[in-house]
């Protein structure tokens, strides 16, 4: 059995070079031996993407996207379905927690400067995944078609009409009819279940491939492949595989522990996850009291929502969506607004520290604005929060060049 | 852990400042309509319970109001009722035991007497909430300008006549009558007085409330206790996962550190 194993390995290699392959990505990858817990959340989301495409499959065996019957073929699931239920609750959950661990993921990019030289193009290709995700994200949520599915649809997809000269005809493009209709539902279905996911896992490939050619950042943000033992193995690289994979395995199970207490015991995590009003049928004639998008897009729906200017005659609408694209476009450019000679917040200055610090809990704030009905007061935290967010991306390059900085350790700590 | 340092302030700040934004915006919203809800404890493995809401609903609710995404199955399956007594007692229309809680209600017509069509109450409770329902049934009472003669604190001009008037009677507001100004009427109708007993209690009829919310928490997700039992296998096999997961880590990085 073991030679006959031995035997279609080679033979299997002599025509493709899957042994090279493994020992690239796995076995003689070398990984800074400091990661901590932050590096989690990369495999984290690997692993829900896993999830999401698995039971996203088989959640299409039993859903039907048309516009009479969607909402009943989701009952259906969560009830005459075998095991729907749990299929539905890990879909569901999947999708919120994704968006956890993408931005405890990016934010550690940013902690730690794993955008810097040499790994632009990792950080480029990983701000396109995350496009992919609210794409993904938003184009699914309108599949259960419910009231909120229906509504939060209805406005996001209105922002296209904000455009000038050709908005209407571009809304109606969009949403191939004159309102969200069950036409609407369908081509979202076929981008929600085939393109975006094709192109979110050739996307997830070569974020992967990119690191390993550049090799994986730390904790201190120095390169480890400066200091090489006489074999050329970097002295503080340990192989991924059998040290990371093992370590990343036990991180794995708490993180599973976790989200499998969200599916069986708190599947709407109190309406955040799974919104109550979406447990109504949609309904074209009947505009909820109060329409809120899922949380992991209020941050940028309260942008929209902050921005009340008409520059230039234009709809405030339109200057929204401006802002809205601006913060997340900016991140495409951090490699180079960054010009801080050292990389880990461990030993940027004050600066940097208190700049991220203000970063984040803007948009938490924002986030949790984004949930809450519109008032005086409210609107003015959101739009101080989101000057706050542009500030941070647009005095990168001032606040990063100007502090006084640590000098990084040669060998990681 | 270095990690740690970075992650507690940040969430400690967090949340602070999202309290401090709560002050800042506090609104006056009422959880039940122009009422806050009363509370109620649901205890979803009250079968009892269940099946009595089961007779109500079928018996009160039901002509007008379907359950179309639930089976009668599903109930004699968690219930445990016997299969012919359910046939007998609960299935009304002769349908099968496999049939969903439709009813032959002509959506038209409903429109045409109620102004808009009973609206389908599989999902009532999880599309608002359990004390919402609880609160809603409890909170008719007597208004002679409206087309059923009465009205609801719940919902102001509710559209659905009092179904349930012989069991509670008729309540009206206590007082009725006192406030001039016709505006303020709705506030100050703090509570109800009994106009009109009913064939039940008043503590009668507010249990058997709570046991038809029993019932719509049930239909709302039948598969809900076998969930919450398949959930704690699956949390206690991860638990010693992550026992053994731990201690294959620690067996592979033993020698890492001392390098």
């Amino acid at each position: 059995m073991k030679r006959f194993l031995i035997f279609l390995r080679d033979w299997i290699d002599a025509r493709l070079p899957i042994v090279q392959a493994w020992d690239t990505h796995m076995g003689k990858y070398y990984a800074p031996k400091n990661f901590n817990f932050w590096y989690f959340f990369g495999v984290f989301s690997l692993v829900v993407l896993v999830i999401q495409l698995v039971t996203g499959i088989w959640l299409t065996m039993n859903y039907v996207p048309s516009e009479e019957k969607a909402f009943a073929s989701i009952e259906y699931i969560m009830r005459d379905v075998e095991y729907g239920w749990l299929l539905r609750y890990m879909h569901s959950t999947g999708a919120s927690v994704f968006f956890i661990v993408v931005y405890l993921h990016m934010f550690r990019g940013l902690l730690y400067g794993s955008y810097q030289k040499p790994r632009e193009l990792v950080w480029i290709i990983g701000v396109f995944i995350y496009l992919l995700l609210v794409a993904e994200g938003f184009l699914g949520y309108i599949l259960p078609w419910g009231q909120m599915s229906y509504w939060g649809a209805q406005v996001i997809v209105s922002l296209f009409g904000a455009v000038p000269l050709f908005g209407d005809t571009l809304l109606e493009w969009v949403r191939g009819d004159y309102l969200i209709s069950g036409i609407t539902l369908n081509r979202f279905f076929a981008l929600h279940v085939a393109a975006v996911p094709l192109l979110l896992v050739a996307l997830v490939v070569l974020h992967i491939l990119a690191l390993h050619t550049v090799g994986s950042n730390n904790p201190d943000g120095i390169e480890i492949k400066e200091y090489k033992d006489q074999h050329g193995v970097p002295v503080d690289g340990i192989k991924f595989h059998p040290y990371y994979t093992v370590h990343d395995l036990f991180g794995l199970t708490i993180f599973l522990f976790f989200f499998c207490a969200i599916v069986f015991f708190f599947p709407e995590f109190g309406g955040y996850f799974l919104e109550k009003s979406n447990f109504e049928i949609a309904n074209p004639y009947k505009t909820p009291e109060h329409i809120a998008p899922v949380w992991y897009y209020t941050p940028y729906y309260s942008m929209l929502r902050a921005t009340t200017i008409t520059w230039f005659g234009l709809d405030a609408k339109l200057w929204g969506g401006i802002v809205m694209s601006l913060a997340i476009v900016l991140l495409f450019f951090v490699p180079w607004l960054d010009r801080s000679p050292v990389k880990s917040i461990r030993y940027k200055g004050w600066a940097s520290r208190i700049a991220l610090t203000v970063f984040v809990i803007c948009f938490i704030v924002l986030g949790y604005l984004g949930l809450q009905p519109v008032t005086e007061g409210r609107t003015l935290v959101s739009q101080i929060c989101t000057i706050l967010y542009l500030a941070f991306f647009v005095f990168m390059p001032l606040y990063t060049s100007k502090e006084r900085t640590k000098p990084p350790p040669a060998r990681v700590t | 852990m270095t990690a740690m340092r970075f992650f507690c302030p940040y969430f400690i700040v967090g949340i602070l400042g999202l309290m401090a934004l709560d002050i800042v915006a506090a609104t006056g919203d009422k959880s039940c309509g122009t009422i806050d809800c009363d509370l109620i404890e649901i205890d979803i493995h009250d079968k009892v319970a269940i099946q009595r809401g089961a007779h109500t609903y079928v018996h009160y609710c039901l002509g007008c109001h379907s359950l179309r995404y639930m089976r009668y199955d599903d109930i004699v399956q968690y219930t445990g009722i016997d299969e012919s007594i359910f046939e007998e007692n609960l299935i009304l229309d002769g349908g099968n035991i496999g049939d969903t809680l439709d009813n032959a209600l002509d959506q038209d017509n409903a429109k045409l007497w109620f102004g808009i069509a009973p609206p389908d109450l599989t999902l009532v409770t999880r599309d608002h909430s359990p004390e919402w329902v609880y609160t809603f049934l409890r909170s008719f009472y007597i208004d002679e300008t409206k087309q059923w003669k009465v009205n609801n604190k719940v919902i102001p001009n509710v559209a659905m006549p009092h179904v349930l008037y012989e069991l509670q009677g008729i309540q009206q507001c206590a007082n009725q009558g006192e406030g001039q100004d016709g505006a303020e009427k709705n506030d100050s109708c703090p509570q109800f007085t009994l106009l009109e007993e009913g064939s039940l209690q008043p503590q009668e009829f507010d249990a058997t409330i709570a046991d038809l919310v029993h019932f719509l928490v049930f239909v709302g997700e039948p598969y809900r206790v076998e969930r919450e039992r398949l959930g704690i296998y699956v949390l206690l096999f991860l638990s010693i996962m992550i026992g053994i997961t731990w201690l294959l880590k620690r067996e592979y990085w033993k020698d890492i550190h001392r390098s």
